[in-house]
C-alpha cells in the first residue's frame, strides 16, 4: 500500500497502462466522493451500447456508438500489428506460450497435442489488447484478461470478437489483480501470468500477494520482466527508447524494474516457490527472442504456490 | 449411387455444424466490487437486429481446402489426420463428383506418377497407401537414363537393387486411396463434392476491425464460406491464385506429352524405368505390370499431333524406334566417349553398372493414347495473408522428371507442419507470418528442382556435338561417382 497523491488515501496498486503508445487509462481514486468508483465497477457485464462517464455513473444509450467502435477497432489493428510498435511482445510469444503450454502440460500430466490447457483457468494480468491471453485461449484454456486500462480492454474485446472459437473460453476484464482479491476470488486460478508488467507495477509486494492469492494451492505463476541492471538501464531504456527507437520513449522506468531476487523473496514470502527462472534475449534488428543463459536483461520465472499450507488450513 | 449418398451425408453433417447466426457484440465486463467469482461467460443479451457491425457467415471453418485432386486430397487428410488439429473445422471442396473405384478396371490408365519415397511416406502416414497399395502399384528397383547422340548413360538404384527408386501408380488409382480414407475420416474432415467456387474475397492483413479478418469462398449456389486458412489445391489455371493477384512466371516449350499404354513383347521382371533423352526431347517407359509400361513422350506439338493420328501399328514402330534408333552420331565424340568409358573401368572395375536394352513393344492399348501441352510456371508467391496456394497452383514442371506430383506432395507435407505448429503455439494459423516459413522452405526446394529439369531440358534439346560430348562425358562421371549419384537420387525422391 502506498498515499495517494491526489487524497493522501492509502490505495493498492496502481497498474498503469503499461504501453506507453497507447492512450493511457490511469486508475486513479474519487477524491472527493472517496468512492472506489472510478475502477467502474460493475455488477453485470455490459457492452460498448453502455458508456461510462468519468464518475462511473452509467448512461445508457440506445445503440452502439459507432465512433466508439471505429476508435476500438483503430486500436486493436493496432494492438494485433505483428510488425508494428508491439511486434516485440508479439515475437516473445514464441518463447512465453511454449514455457506457459509445457509447464502446465507436464504439471497437469497432459498429453494430448490438440487444445492442451482446456480445462485449465488462467489469470492474464495487464492482457492489453490480448497478444498473449488470444494464444492460451486458443491452446484450449479458459482465459480472462485482466487490465487496468479499459481502452485496452475493449479493444482486446473488439479483436477477439471476429473469432468464433474465442467465445467460450476468453473474457476480457477491466481492473486490477487487488480488485480481483477484493471481490473475494481466491484459490481460484490453475496458473496466472503476468507478462511484461511487474515493471510498471508501484507496489511489487502488494501485486505479488495478490497475485499469489488469485492462484489455487499447486497453481502456477509465471512472471517475464526486465530485470534492474546496469545492462537494462543502457539496453532498455537509453537504446531501446532513445537510440534504435524501437520502444516509445518513456515506456519504461528503469528504477520500477524487478531483479530476479526481489522477485523470488516476494513469492517467497507468499508461499509460492519460484521452480524455474530463465533469460531472455532480444535480438530488435530481427525481431526475434532466444532463451539464454544470463538474466541479466529480460527473465522468465515460474512459480508453484505452496499446497501443503492450503491442505492444512483444510484440516 | 454410393457417391451420391456420400454426398448427401457430407452436406447434412455440414448443415448440422452451421454456426449459429447471431452477432457478437463489442462486449467488455467489469468485475463487481460488490464480490462474486468471475464468470467465464459473456452476458448474452439478445442483440437489437440494426446493431450488427461485421457479417455474419454461413458458415465457418478454420481451413478450407478448394480443390479435391491428388494433392488437395492429401492436404485435406494430412491436416484431417494431424493430432494437434483435432477438432479444427476442416472442408475439402471439389467441384467434381467423388471419384471412387469400385473396381479395380483390366485395363491401366495412361495417368501414371512416379510416386517417390517421399511422398509414399506421406501416404502412409495419412493413411492412403495401404488402399493405394491395395489396389494397383508398380514398384521400380533401377533407373537407366540413356543419350540418343552418344553411348553415354546412368543408371540410379538403390543398395543394389533391394531398394525400391519409387513406385508408379495410375492417377485414379490415387486419388480413389485418398477418397477410400476420407470416407473414414468423417467428422475430421467435411467433404463437399459437385460444389463449384464462384469466388474468392480475401481479407487485407491490416483489417481493422470493421471488415471481416476471414478469407471466404462463395459458392455457385450463393453460399458463403469464411475461414481462417484458404488453401488453393485448384490448379495450374488457380482461380485462388489469380484472385490473390500472385503474378505467375510461365512459359511453354511448344511442346507436348504423348501418353500411352503399351504391352511388351514379352513378359518380363518389368522393374526398371527407362528414359532416352532425343533431341527433340525424352522419351519414358515406365513399369506397370510384368507385361505393360507407361509411355511419357515429350515431342514438338506436331509430332505429338502426329503419333495421336496414327495406326496402333505404326506409334509401336515409333515408339520402338524412339528407344532403339540410332541418331546423329560425331565420331569425334563416340571415340571420345569410349576413351573415358575405357578410364573409367580401368579406374573402377565394375563401378559403373552395366547398360541395359530396354524391353521391345508389341502394341498400344486401345484410346490409352492421350497428349497434353507441356508448359513451366511458377507463381512468385505462394501464400498472402489467410491464404496459401499449393502444387500445380503453386508450381508446374516438365514431366521428364516425375518431379511434378511429387512436388506438389511436398507442399502438403511442408504446409501440414507449418499449420500445426502455429496451431500448437496458439498462433493465427492464417497469418502469413508462419505462412511465409511454408513458402520459404518450398521455394528452396522447388525452384533448385525446376532448374535442374529446365537445364536438363536445355542440355539435351541440342545435336550440337560439342554439347553432346560435354553431357555425354559428364553423364558418364556422375554415372562412376556413386556418392554424387547417390545426393542426385535423394534429392530426386523427397
Amino acid at each position: 500500500m502506498h498515499a495517494c497523491k491526489l487524497c493522501g488515501r492509502m490505495v493498492s496498486v496502481v497498474l498503469r497502462s503499461n504501453r506507453a503508445s497507447l492512450p493511457r487509462f490511469n486508475v486513479v481514486l474519487n477524491s472527493t466522493s472517496r468512492k472506489t468508483s472510478v475502477r467502474y465497477y460493475n455488477s453485470t457485464a455490459y457492452t460498448s451500447s453502455e458508456s461510462m462517464t468519468e464518475s462511473g455513473t452509467k448512461q445508457k444509450k440506445t445503440s452502439i456508438n459507432p465512433e466508439e467502435v471505429k476508435k476500438f477497432n483503430a486500436l486493436a489493428s493496432k494492438w494485433w500489428d505483428t510488425k508494428g510498435e508491439l511486434k516485440g511482445l508479439h515475437s516473445m510469444n514464441r518463447l512465453r506460450v511454449p514455457l506457459i503450454r509445457d509447464t502446465l502440460m507436464r504439471q497437469h500430466r497432459v498429453s494430448r497435442k490438440s487444445r492442451p490447457l482446456e480445462g485449465l483457468r488462467i489469470l492474464d494480468v495487464g492482457c492489453g489488447g490480448g497478444i498473449l491471453s488470444v494464444p492460451l485461449a486458443k491452446l484450449g484454456a479458459q482465459v480472462t484478461g485482466l487490465d487496468a486500462s479499459e481502452e485496452a480492454v475493449k479493444a482486446a474485446t473488439a479483436h477477439m470478437a471476429h473469432d468464433p472459437s474465442l467465445k467460450d473460453t476468453l473474457t476480457f476484464t477491466h481492473g486490477t489483480v487487488e480488485d480481483l482479491v477484493a471481490s473475494e476470488v481466491r484459490d481460484y486460478y490453475d496458473a496466472l501470468v503476468a507478462s511484461e508488467v511487474i515493471e510498471h507495477v508501484d507496489a511489487l509486494d502488494d501485486f505479488v500477494g495478490s497475485s499469489c492469492d488469485l492462484v489455487k494451492p499447486g497453481g502456477s505463476l509465471f512472471f517475464t520482466t526486465i530485470n534492474r541492471t546496469n545492462q537494462s538501464y543502457y539496453l532498455a531504456v537509453i537504446a531501446a527508447e532513445y537510440i534504435v527507437g524501437v520502444v516509445p520513449r518513456g515506456t519504461h522506468n528503469w528504477n520500477k524494474f524487478v531483479s530476479p531476487e526481489e522477485l523470488k523473496d516476494e513469492l517467497r514470502a507468499n508461499n509460492c516457490h519460484p521452480r524455474l527462472i530463465h533469460g531472455m534475449f532480444y535480438n530488435p534488428f530481427l525481431n526475434h527472442w532466444n532463451w539464454t543463459g544470463s538474466t541479466e536483461m529480460n527473465y522468465a520465472l515460474h512459480a508453484i504456490k505452496d499446497a501443503s499450507e492450503a491442505d492444512l488450513k483444510k484440516d | 449411387m454410393s457417391a451420391l449418398f456420400c454426398t448427401t451425408t457430407a452436406r447434412a453433417f455440414i448443415r448440422s455444424t452451421n454456426l449459429r447466426p447471431g452477432t457478437r457484440r463489442l462486449a467488455v465486463r467489469t468485475l463487481s466490487s460488490s464480490g462474486g467469482e468471475p464468470e467465464q461467460t459473456t452476458e448474452s443479451a439478445p442483440p437489437p437486429p440494426e446493431e450488427t457491425w461485421e457479417d455474419v457467415p454461413q458458415d465457418f471453418y478454420d481451413i478450407i481446402v478448394s480443390g479435391g485432386g491428388m494433392v488437395g486430397a492429401a492436404m485435406a487428410l494430412a491436416l484431417g489426420s494431424d493430432p494437434v488439429l483435432l477438432g479444427r473445422k476442416i472442408l475439402m471442396l471439389d467441384g467434381g463428383p467423388r471419384r471412387v473405384l469400385t473396381q479395380v478396371p483390366d485395363s491401366f490408365s495412361s495417368r501414371v506418377c512416379s510416386l517417390t519415397p517421399g511422398t509414399v511416406q506421406l501416404l502412409q502416414d495419412i493413411g492412403a497407401w495401404d488402399h493405394i497399395n491395395k489396389m494397383r502399384v508398380r514398384p521400380y528397383k533401377r533407373m537407366q537414363v540413356w543419350d540418343a547422340c552418344s553411348d553415354a548413360m546412368i543408371t540410379f538404384d538403390r543398395d543394389d537393387l533391394n531398394e525400391d527408386i519409387a513406385h508408379i501408380v495410375e492417377n485414379d488409382v490415387i486419388l480413389s486411396g485418398l477418397m477410400q480414407q476420407l470416407d473414414g475420416m468423417q467428422g475430421l474432415v467435411n467433404v463437399m463434392f459437385d460444389t463449384k467456387v464462384k469466388g474468392y474475397k480475401l481479407p487485407s492483413k491490416a483489417a481493422d476491425g470493421e471488415e471481416s479478418p476471414w478469407a471466404r469462398v462463395i459458392l455457385e449456389d450463393g453460399r458463403a464460406l469464411d475461414t481462417r486458412l484458404l488453401i488453393g489445391a485448384d490448379g495450374p489455371k488457380s482461380l485462388l491464385r489469380q484472385t490473390a493477384n500472385i503474378r505467375q512466371m510461365s512459359w511453354s516449350y511448344s511442346q507436348a506429352g504423348v501418353v500411352a499404354t503399351l504391352k511388351l513383347s514379352e513378359p518380363t521382371v518389368n522393374n526398371v524405368a527407362w528414359q532416352r533423352f532425343l533431341p527433340t526431347g525424352p522419351i519414358a517407359m515406365l513399369p506397370l505390370s510384368e507385361t505393360h509400361s507407361n509411355l511419357v513422350w515429350s515431342t514438338s506439338a506436331e509430332d505429338a499431333e502426329m503419333l495421336l493420328q496414327m495406326q496402333a501399328e505404326e506409334f509401336v514402330e515409333a515408339v520402338n524406334s524412339a528407344f532403339w534408333q540410332d541418331y546423329k552420331r560425331e565420331a569425334a565424340v563416340d571415340s571420345a566417349v569410349q576413351t573415358v568409358q575405357s578410364i573409367l573401368s580401368t579406374i573402377s572395375p565394375g563401378g559403373t553398372s552395366a547398360r541395359q536394352l530396354p524391353p521391345s513393344v508389341s502394341d498400344v492399348d486401345e484410346d490409352s493414347r492421350a497428349m497434353f501441352p507441356l508448359g513451366l510456371g511458377h507463381s512468385t508467391q505462394y501464400v498472402k495473408h489467410r491464404m496459401a496456394i499449393i502444387g500445380d497452383a503453386a508450381h508446374r514442371v516438365h514431366p521428364m522428371a516425375g518431379q511434378g506430383v511429387n512436388l506438389g506432395f511436398g507442399d502438403v507435407s511442408c504446409l501440414r507442419q507449418v499449420v500445426s505448429d502455429a496451431e500448437a503455439a496458439g498462433e493465427d494459423i492464417g497469418s502469413v507470418d508462419r505462412l511465409l516459413e511454408y513458402e520459404t522452405k518450398r521455394q528452396q526446394a522447388v525452384i533448385p528442382m525446376m532448374a535442374a529439369i529446365e537445364g536438363l531440358h536445355r542440355l539435351y534439346s541440342s545435336d550440337n556435338p560439342a554439347l553432346v560430348l560435354l553431357r555425354s562425358v559428364g553423364l558418364q562421371f556422375t554415372n562412376a561417382i556413386k556418392p554424387l549419384k547417390n545426393e542426385i537420387m535423394g534429392f530426386a525422391s523427397k
